[in-house]
This record gives C-alpha cells, structure tokens and sequence, in this order.
C-alpha cells in the first residue's frame, strides 16, 4: 500500500514513542499518586503546575460553594412535560401498531408503555432535583445531569449577552429560564431553568451591571 | 442616507462576481451531478455548444447586475455595504468587530494590478465584507483606516504592545514555506477525500460502458473469474489500491501549492501577516490578541517525517470548520523547534515537549479496552455464528489488536499541565498533538463526573476557548478542581480581554 521505506520508517517512529512513553510512566505512576490527594499542606504545588500566580489552596474554591436548587414548581413541570411526552408517544404508538400490524396487541404494549413512561418520569423529576445553581461575584455555576453529572461556570466578563425567557407552562407556573451566551459556543452557553421571574430578571440586571462594572 | 456617500465597484469586479458564482457552483457540485449527466447524454454538438453560450451568457448577466446593484461606504467606524437583486441586504460591519482583513489578488486582477479586500467579522457567520476590484492605494488606505480604529479602541492594551502602536509597518519576517514543505504537507495532509468521493459516486457511471466495452472486446469475464485464482485477485485489488492512493496524494499535493505556494508569515509587535496562494495571491492580517489557541498537529504521516502543520485558531462558529477557512492560520509542515518558535510570537509559553503532564487515570483504558473487547467479541461471534465464515470470522482480531494499542498510546499520551497563565494538553496516539491556550482568554469552564468517577475521586475537565472546548477525561479530581478554580481566577481578575 505504502513505500516500503515509509513503513519501516514508521514501525521506527513507534519504537520510539514507545521507549519514551514508557519513560514517562514511571513518572506519571508516582505523579498520579501524590496527585490524587488534594494539593501538599506544606505549600509546595504539583509539578504539571508551574509558575503560578496564585497558590492554588488561596483560590476561592468552587467544590465548597452552597449551591441552591430550583423553585421546586420546576420538579412538577418536568414531570409533567414527562406526562405530556408519553402521552403524545403511547398515542402515536397506538395508531402506528393499528395501521401497520391491522391490530394492537394491548397485554404487550401496554406494560411496556406504561413501564417506560415511569422510568421517564422518575428520571425527569431527579434530572430536575438535582439540578443546582449559585452565584458569585465573577461567575455563575450550574451542576445538572443524572448520569454524566456536569457542573460549569460562565465567568460573567465573558457572557456576551443574557436572555430572559418563558415558555407558556412556565408562566402559568411563575418560572423562567435564563440563558448566557458566551463566544465560540453556537448555543447558550449555560442555561438555567426553573427560576422564578423576579429572580430571573434580578440575574440578568446583576450581569449586565457587572460588565458595565469591568 | 443620500446616494452620494455611496461608491460603486469598479467595472472590472465583474470578474470577482463570475468567479464567485463559479466558486459557489462547483462546492454544490454534488447536488449538480443529475445536470452534468444529463449534458453527458446530449448527442447533437450544435445542441450542447448552445447550451454552453446561454448559460455562459447567464452567468455574465447575473455577475454584470450583481456589480450594478453593489454599493459600498466607508465611514469612520464601519464599512457598509448594500447588495442583493430580488433581496436587497445590508450590512454594517463595525471596525470594531472586524477579525481579520485580507487583501486577495485573483490571478485574473494581477495584470490589472486590482485587489480584493475582504473582512471578516469577530460576529455571526455569513457577516463578513468582499470589495472587489479596488486599487492598490484604496485598499491599503481603507485597511490602515481599519487597523488604526482598531487600536484605537482596543479597550485593553499590552505593555508589549503600547509603544509599537504606530509605525510598526517594517515587519519582522518569521517562516517561510518552499515547494518541498508544501509537497511534504500535500502527503500528509489527505485533503482530497472528497475528490475520492466524488471519483466513488463516479464510478458507478463508468462500470457500464466499461462492461460494454469488455464486451465488445469479446473477453468472456465470468470465465476468466472462474479461473482467476485468488492471488491474481488479490493482486488486481491491490493494484487499484495504489493507483488510487498516487491519484489522491497527487491531488493532494496539488491542492496543497495552489493554497499555500509562495507561503510567507510576517509578524510585527501586534500582528501576524501571511502571503501565500499560487493562482490567488492573498495577503492575510490576523491580530496576535485574536488569537485563542495554538494547536500543534501532528498525524502519524506526519510523525513519519518529523514534521507537523502549526494551527492559530481564532473564535469559531462550529459551523466554520473547512480547512482552508481564514479563520485557522495555518502554517504547513514545521518542525518542531520552528512549531515552538512561532508560538512564542503569540503566546508566550515554553516548549511544550519540556513540560511535566499530568496523566490521566488508568480507568480510561480500562473503558476504552472494555468496549473495544466487548464490540469485537460480538463481532466475531456474528460472523462465525449469523454469517457462518468459520476460521475467517476471527479477521476482526487483528484490528482489533491494532486499535487496542492505538489506545494504550492515546492513554500515555493524553495529559494537561500549567504553567503561569498558560494551560497545555498534550494528547494524540501516534503523531503528538499540543493545544496550547491561555487561561485569561477562558469562556466557560465544566468539570464532568459519572457516578463510577465520583466513587474513584475522577472527573473530567472542559476548558472552552473562543476557538474550541479542551477535554481532558478521567483527571484525578483534586487537580482538575484545582484547574478549573486556577483558570477562573485568571479569566476574572486578570481584567485582560479575551479578543
């Protein structure tokens, strides 16, 4: 397929990354472990850190932050759009088994429907659990996932513009969600559901006043 | 607004129109095929030499009312441009969001001496400005119009920086790139797949004239198969193979001097400048501050010849992703002491080959080898049992062997580290890829954890810059903490901008 040349030059190229590499393992074998445990007490900071500014144990911290969960109006609205979902789905279903099996068969599809739609349900209500946000000076956090659980925070010198928005459940409901949008991120860069208006709104006004501000 | 602010282009931008148009038809060359092949078919010559002028006629036509309705204005802090047949559009670019600035000489302006002046903006996609067929002079004098508001509103303003505001025109010559570093790139860099594509998609039209042909030929081709033993088989797949590779990697070659023949970076205390393009002379001004991210690529073809292509990224829209965008400045087939020293004009970092890493959990490769195992398994087991191949369905091993190794290298490989306001990671299986970024110019930060991570104590960290989002998975999280809390600190008290 290749210049033979080019194939033995390249086995070559692999020897070497793997005597290199293997050089690197037993350092990383014995960086890992004082790495696991947080920062020495005695000051001295790992070696991947370099040159830094600020010693890393004088940084606010944001695994210590108190964190507040959404209005928990917002748990009834995500099961609720749960409902709504299944609903919508088990009719679907039902009309699709009818036109393409000329009959439903109600002791299969039923339990398995109805079994789904639960799991649905409760996976909703903990998605919105445990779903939490806080607000500090410079940034704003937000954790949220069940299974892949992610915390982010916007620094708020880099939101580029902010959004108030409702959906028509939400108003009835007094919610609002409140998304960022930073640069190089198609999308909202965070959004934070299950807020109250006011408290939306009085988000947004402290964003805006913090870029004013710097 | 009255009429008179606004100038029109000069006659000759038609051209700029035609070429565009041409431009913009062969990248939907796919959604033409159905119309090539239906000219194909065309038996009578008088018909087709028709059908040639009037759409040579058209294209003319649409270029010619496209200069007429073409309006442009530069006032003091913006260009404004008006254009559009059936929907009149109009944009207003502010200096203030211009990114980069080109200055593009179309071989079929170079005799004119004219010159295409095109800005892109730091906003939405699709919002950027092409000013065809200006001279020389007008187009220098609105760039400089440009680069001068630019520094004159630039909200934060480096010490390095201040005293090289003015008059730093002379600028200091920093690579170039000869034919042999661009035919080095054209090989490693396949950027003609979808030639291969289209040469695929092709294929099915030739296979029956072909088979005719054999036909015709009077060779009996099922016989010859049934007396064809496998080698001979092999052989002819084989063949084809590399006649298809020397086909592609031409392609590529060529592709790679057309973009970047005569290849020139030029820097001053600001900005970087980049001359290349063989049928296009382009000229490129990219501010050193715009840039978000270094990234050092290298490919195993790459890796082979010790080299690697240099990439500065500047703030993307996900959709913007085509190799030869402005927005990514390319600079082909470094090595790496060069790959450091160009860095070093932009961000100010140490070479990343010197650093310590911090490596990631042995539990990635677990996972990984896990899945792998599990795929293969199931593989193999449909093969034997469902496809029923015997001692063949064990084919799948050696890849698989293959990718599990691939694997181990990524895991060594994979690593980030930190150093003052610069943050490094380090990953890639055969070829070494170094992204480097600095952490002022951080948007957003995400520290990632499934529920067998929290039990180990491991998180994944995500950094996002303007230009791309570094993931490191399975950090112990300690130090991944540690980063993120270090990176936001620098991105909120530094008060340096991120543009």
């Amino acid at each position: 397929m290749f210049n033979p040349n080019c194939v033995t030059a390249f086995l070559c190229k692999i020897d070497i990354s793997i005597d290199d590499t293997s050089i690197n393992e037993a350092e990383d074998a014995d960086q890992s472990d004082d790495l696991n445990a947080k920062p020495h007490a005695d000051g001295t900071t790992p070696s991947a850190f370099t040159n830094l500014k600020v010693a890393p144990q004088d940084l606010p911290q944001a695994s210590t932050l108190e964190t507040s969960a959404m209005e928990s109006s917002y748990v009834s609205l995500a099961m609720a759009f749960s409902l709504i979902r299944w609903f919508i789905v088990s009719i679907a279903a039902i009309c699709g088994s009818e036109l393409a099996f000329d009959s439903f068969y109600p002791w299969i599809a039923v339990p398995a429907l109805l079994s789904l739609a639960v799991l649905d349900l409760l996976l909703s209500r903990r998605a919105a659990m445990v779903k939490r946000y806080a607000v500090r000076e410079h940034d704003v956090y937000f954790e949220s996932g069940v299974f892949w659980h992610a915390q982010t925070i916007q620094p708020l010198n880099r939101v580029q513009h902010v959004e108030v928005g409702q959906g028509p459940i939400d108003k009835r409901l007094g919610l609002a969600h409140l998304q960022l949008f930073s640069s190089g991120s198609g999308a909202a860069s965070l959004k934070i559901p299950g807020l109250t208006l006011t408290r939306a709104e009085d988000l947004r006004e402290f964003i805006l006043r913090h870029r004013e501000t710097t | 607004m009255s009429d008179e602010l606004w100038h029109r282009l000069l006659g000759w931008s038609v051209l700029y129109f035609i070429a565009r148009f041409l431009r913009q038809l062969i990248a939907n060359i796919f959604a033409l095929i159905p119309a090539i092949y239906g000219i194909s078919r065309i038996e009578s010559l008088q018909i087709g030499i028709m059908i040639g002028l009037v759409s040579t006629i058209a294209v003319v036509v649409y270029a010619v009312i496209q200069y007429n309705y073409f309006r442009y204005q530069v006032t003091d802090d913006a260009i404004l441009v008006r254009e559009g047949i059936l929907f009149r559009k109009q944009t207003n670019l502010g200096f203030e969001r211009v990114q980069n600035v080109s200055l593009d000489r179309p071989f079929y302006f170079r005799p004119l001496k004219l010159v295409t002046l095109k800005v892109d903006s730091a906003g939405s996609r699709g919002e950027e400005v092409n000013l065809a067929a200006l001279n020389e002079f007008e187009a220098i004098r609105i760039h400089d119009m440009i680069r001068t508001a630019r520094q004159g509103t630039a909200p934060y303003i480096h010490e390095e920086e201040t005293h090289a505001s003015k008059g730093d025109v002379s600028g200091q010559f920093l690579i170039d790139r000869g034919l042999g570093h661009l035919v080095l790139h054209g090989l490693t860099n396949n950027r003609a797949w979808i030639a291969l594509a289209a040469i695929g998609a092709g294929f099915s039209q030739f296979a029956n004239p072909l088979r005719s042909y054999i036909d015709v030929l009077g060779i009996d081709f099922s016989a010859m198969l049934v007396d064809a033993t496998i080698s001979m088989l092999i052989a002819l797949a084989f063949s084809a193979l590399v006649l298809s590779m020397i086909i592609v990697t031409g392609l590529s070659i060529a592709g790679s001097i057309f973009a970047y023949y005569g290849y020139e970076l030029i820097g001053t205390a600001t900005r970087l400048t980049v001359r290349r393009g063989l049928l296009t002379h382009r000229t490129i001004h990219m501010n050193k501050s715009r840039v978000q991210a270094s990234h050092y690529q290298q490919d195993w073809l790459d890796c082979v010849f010790g080299r690697l292509n240099l990439v500065f990224e500047q703030v993307s829209h996900q959709t913007n992703h085509a190799a030869d965008s402005d927005r990514r400045l390319i600079v082909p087939s470094v090595t790496f002491p060069e790959a450091n020293n160009l860095t070093k004009e932009v961000i100010r970092a140490g070479n990343p080959e010197d650093y310590h890493y911090q490596g990631v959990s042995i539990r990635l490769l677990i996972r990984n080898l896990c899945t792998l195992a599990t795929l293969t398994t199931s593989l193999v087991l449909a093969l034997h049992l469902i496809a029923e191949l015997g001692a063949l369905s064990l084919l799948p091993l050696p890849f698989a062997l293959w990718l599990g190794l691939l694997q181990y290298y990524r895991w060594k490989r994979l690593g980030i580290t930190i150093d003052g306001n610069i943050a490094i990671v380090r990953k890639g299986s055969i070829g070494v890829h170094y992204i480097v970024i600095e952490l002022h110019k951080l948007q957003k930060t995400m520290l990632i954890q499934t529920f067998l991570m929290r039990r180990r104590q491991l998180s994944s960290l995500a950094l996002t810059v303007a230009s791309r989002t570094l993931v490191v998975p399975f950090l112990p999280q300690g130090y991944a903490e540690t980063v993120r809390d270090y990176g936001l600190y620098q991105a909120e008290a530094s008060g340096r901008s991120w543009m």
